[in-house]
């Protein structure tokens, strides 16, 4: 299949290829099953009417309108019913975001802890629509259009996101940085034939981020599966690993949704505080938290003025003791690339298979005073992708060989117990010794989330007419 | 001085298991170190990592395994345990304890002493990452970070190179926890002329004996069914509550294993190779490239049908096994080549953990939990470990030439 071809598969939904950068307002509407013949009537309605958004629709014009949809556990055990095999799932999606040992690796405890969380603590939905458009009423419109009881649904969550930039510009969140920088290069796409240097550091096998393809081991990821007596139209193929059941993951992937407040004025009051007698402006204490200069640039070897090539760099010959970029920065921690000039390949493969592609939006809510990222990504595997950058790099106060740290910026601060210390420093290394932060706050908080699957247009099929 | 790993492995009494179980799990010594310490580990000087836990046999029952790393030889450590036990209770815990495994008809710590030295087993290949340390020594090399790092507090405000070494003397020479040790010489980790010798003619041996072994057995491993079943999601869940309290953890792995004469005898000389590896390559803290272990081994048991493998580690069970699979799946499948159900090998090499999901799953499915974790240092990383034995070595260089402050870097 021909790269222009892949990004325009007409059966994967479009969210996945595309940020619809056009479409600046996004509603994300979160619903429970009450009727789920009713359900399903909408489903076939919605897949008839080609509502459901497909990457071969491209990017969005302005004034159009996208829609997708993922669902939960739940879900897809309402709709599926008989065929729902729960084993074929990825543990974590089974399971929801909210288990006691789920919550002590992601790090939503003390201020993340799911007793703190606006919504979402009970996992109490099926599934979620998201409605782009052109406005935050019109994203609105679309989710009541939609949700509603006649379609055997109803809402028990909305939150909106916007995009907030342009295209020179570039992405910002609400910290102000730019975002949404590093994404892995799926291959078969036209950027993974066109930027052969990015792809070289960023490029991952289709099936790292969508079902149904070899990935980074060279052999198809685990596919969720539905009983052929599911699929009696015979919508799905034959599923790899059990020849007699149907592959209902085919073109689709997991989403992860995480709706995170960012405590803005509390981040920058702390650099102010922080940076007051020493040698670091405040900006410069942000931006070796982030790992990143505020325009997006790379910390190191790339000066400022050279915007292009600010994805190019690791961290295995050029800053291994990260004077640069420091070692437990959000973006080493979160994508270490290569570390180690022995290990550059070796690292960066364990990174390779740790990649999430990333379809987040910021957000305001002006009632509530909050702004922040409703975080989205999509991932082959939520464990062996998402969780395990939240956990084992994010959230880990070993990372790296550092200690009683966790990521400055998304990382759940731990107060002494346990028998350990705090956990709320940051290292900054530079000459002669390292900078240390103490007494970091938490700036990132957990208002809401769970794990979702968004499938393929032919597992939609067969979602709706599952008998 | 050098570590010794070992377990005591002892078969508990027909019905037992499950009184056993519930009085261990009651005791609260998964998380940190519980007020009530019964076993006195706390006041153990030698000891780093110690777990108690159970498995079962078809054929032997279930047995009580009590897992021990410590520093020096094993019948100074009992000693240090039931002198701490008879300060506590007299012995009464660990005789209770002990009275629910066969064998044991003892009333007094000596009694326990012989049972227990009867019933040790030494691995058959171990890793340790931080080489003749002690754990005192670990503990004063923390206490010497800590300070260092003080002098040099935020940094907000740069000292020169001289000017900070010298404060940074001057606290470690005034600090209580300090003052009489950080000037003490490390020992280094190398094995030493007559251990290098011999390791390396262990590995000679062995590598002769695993190439013919493994020539001999291919017919055998590729058979061999491989077993792709994915762990019960609630047996997954049994396990994950004990995991993640803290940022160290620990695996016990209990694997069937095909115990004939040949496949059994590949297995003891790819162990031999192994433990000369370790001794000779692996003993500055990196096993190949992992550096999170901080004790590991592997230990043939029930006349060569179970293996098992217990290791203390650092970062969650997913990270570890990711390791396992990404970095160092060869030494990986020698190890656990052979076992029952392990995924398709070749020369016990090739294949196997390299099939990343595949192994993990297997992996998961052979864990047994662990009722009973103690850990001396929770607060400290095996890297971290590593990074103050070289403070402390920069530092003490410092001391004798003041122009040698690169141990600045090292904060």
């Amino acid at each position: 299949m021909g790269s222009e071809e892949f990004t325009r598969h007409p059966d994967i939904q479009g969210l996945l290829f595309r940020g619809y950068a056009n479409l600046y307002h996004a509603g994300y509407g979160f619903f429970r099953i009450v009727d789920r013949t009713a359900c399903k009537f909408w489903l076939t309605g919605l897949l008839d009417s080609e509502r459901i958004s497909t990457a071969k629709d491209g990017p969005p014009e302005l004034g159009t309108q996208r829609l997708n949809i993922a669902f939960a556990a739940s879900g897809l055990e309402a709709l599926l019913g008989a065929g729902w095999i729960p084993d074929s799932y990825e543990p974590p999606f089974v399971e929801g975001m909210v288990t006691a040992h789920r919550c002590r690796l992601l790090g939503d405890v003390e201020d993340n802890d799911p007793e703190h969380w606006r919504w979402g603590k009970e996992q109490d939905f099926d599934g979620l629509f998201m409605a782009f458009g052109n406005s935050g009423d019109e994203a609105e419109q679309l989710l009541a259009d939609h949700l509603c009881s006649d379609n055997g649904v109803v809402r028990v969550q909305t939150v909106y996101g916007h995009l907030n930039g342009h295209e020179k510009d570039g992405e910002r969140e609400a910290f102000g940085f730019r975002d949404g920088i590093s994404q892995p290069i799926i291959e078969g796409t036209s950027r993974y034939r066109d930027l052969p240097k990015e792809a070289a550091l960023h490029g991952v096998p289709a099936g790292e981020m969508i079902l149904g393809y070899p990935d980074g081991t060279g052999k198809l990821p685990r596919t969720p599966a539905v009983s052929a007596a599911s699929d009696p139209r015979g919508w799905l193929k034959p599923h790899w690993e059990w020849p007699e059941r149907r592959d209902l993951g085919m073109n689709g992937s997991y989403l992860v949704f995480r709706q995170l407040a960012q405590d803005t004025e509390g981040f920058w009051r702390y650099v102010n505080e922080a940076a007051a007698g020493g040698q670091e402006t405040p900006l410069e204490l942000a931006e070796k938290m982030v790992g990143r200069r505020k325009d997006g640039t790379s910390m190191e070897k790339y000066p400022k003025s050279d915007k292009e090539n600010n994805n190019l760099f690791n961290f295995a010959k050029d800053d291994a003791q990260g004077k640069f970029c420091p070692v437990g920065s959000h973006i080493r921690r979160s994508n270490p690339r290569a570390t180690g000039s022995k290990t550059e390949k070796a690292s960066l493969k364990v990174t390779l298979r740790h990649r999430i592609l990333r379809r987040g939006r910021v957000y305001e809510d002006a009632e509530l005073g909050e702004v922040g990222l409703q975080f989205i990504c999509f991932n082959a595997s939520i464990a062996r992708q998402f969780e395990f950058i939240q956990g084992s790099w994010c959230n880990n106060q070993f990372f790296d060989g550092l200690q009683r740290e966790v990521d400055p910026i998304i990382g759940t601060v731990r107060k002494p117990g346990n028998g350990l210390d705090a956990v709320d420093r940051f290292t900054i290394p530079r000459d002669p010794y390292r900078r240390r932060l103490d007494g970091i706050p938490t700036f990132v908080t957990m208002k809401g989330g769970g794990y979702f699957f968004m499938p393929g247009m032919a597992a939609l099929r067969c979602i709706a007419t599952a008998p | 001085m050098s570590q010794t790993i070992f377990t005591v492995v002892s078969p508990v009494r027909p019905g037992e298991q499950g009184k056993l179980n519930d009085l261990l799990v009651d005791l609260g010594y998964i998380g940190p170190l519980p007020e009530q310490d019964p076993f006195g580990f706390g006041k153990v000087r030698t000891l780093h990592f110690a777990s108690v836990f159970l498995y079962d046999d078809a054929e032997d029952g279930w047995s009580l395994v009590f897992e021990s790393n410590i520093d020096g030889e094993i019948e100074a450590y009992i000693d240090s345990l039931f002198a701490v036990a008879t300060d506590q209770d007299g012995g009464k815990f660990l005789i209770d304890l002990y009275a629910r495994c066969q064998g044991f008809v003892g009333k007094t710590l000596p009694d326990l002493k012989r049972y227990m030295l009867d019933r040790v087993h030494r691995p058959q290949a171990g890793y340790v990452s931080a080489v003749n340390m002690t754990r005192d020594r670990i503990l004063q090399d923390a206490a010497v970070y800590r300070v260092v790092d003080e002098v040099l507090g935020s940094g907000a405000e740069v000292m020169a190179p001289a000017e900070a070494q010298a404060k940074v003397f001057e606290a470690l020479d005034a600090d209580p926890e300090t003052k009489d040790t950080w000037k003490v010489a490390d020992e280094g980790t190398s094995p030493g002329l007559i251990r290098g010798i011999g390791a390396v003619a262990e590995a000679v041996v062995n590598a002769i004996g695993f190439a013919v072994t493994a020539l001999i057995n291919l017919i055998p491993e590729r058979v061999a069914r491989q077993d792709s079943l994915r762990p019960d999601l609630d047996l997954v869940d049994s396990q994950k509550q004990y995991e993640d309290f803290l940022p160290t953890n620990h695996m016990v792995s209990v694997v069937h294993l095909h115990s004939d004469f040949g496949r059994l005898t590949a297995k003891r000389c790819a162990y031999g190779l192994l433990r000369a590896l370790v001794t000779l390559l692996y003993h500055k803290g990196k096993l190949g490239v992992i550096e999170t272990i901080h004790f590991a081994h592997w230990v043939i048991l029930n006349r060569g049908r179970r293996l098992l493998f217990v290791s203390n580690f650092g970062g969650s069970w997913d990270s570890y096994l990711d390791d396992f699979t990404l970095k160092s799946a060869r030494g990986l499948t020698l190890a656990w080549a052979h076992g029952i159900g392990f995924p398709k090998s070749r020369f016990m090499l090739l294949g196997g953990a390299a099939k990343g999901p595949e192994f993990i799953d297997w992996a998961r499915r052979s864990m047994v939990p662990t009722q009973v974790w103690y850990k001396a240092y929770p607060g400290v990383s095996a890297r971290n470990i590593n990074r103050n034995r070289k403070l402390r070595d920069g530092l003490t260089k410092a001391k004798a030439n003041p122009s040698k402050t690169e141990w600045l870097e090292l904060v």
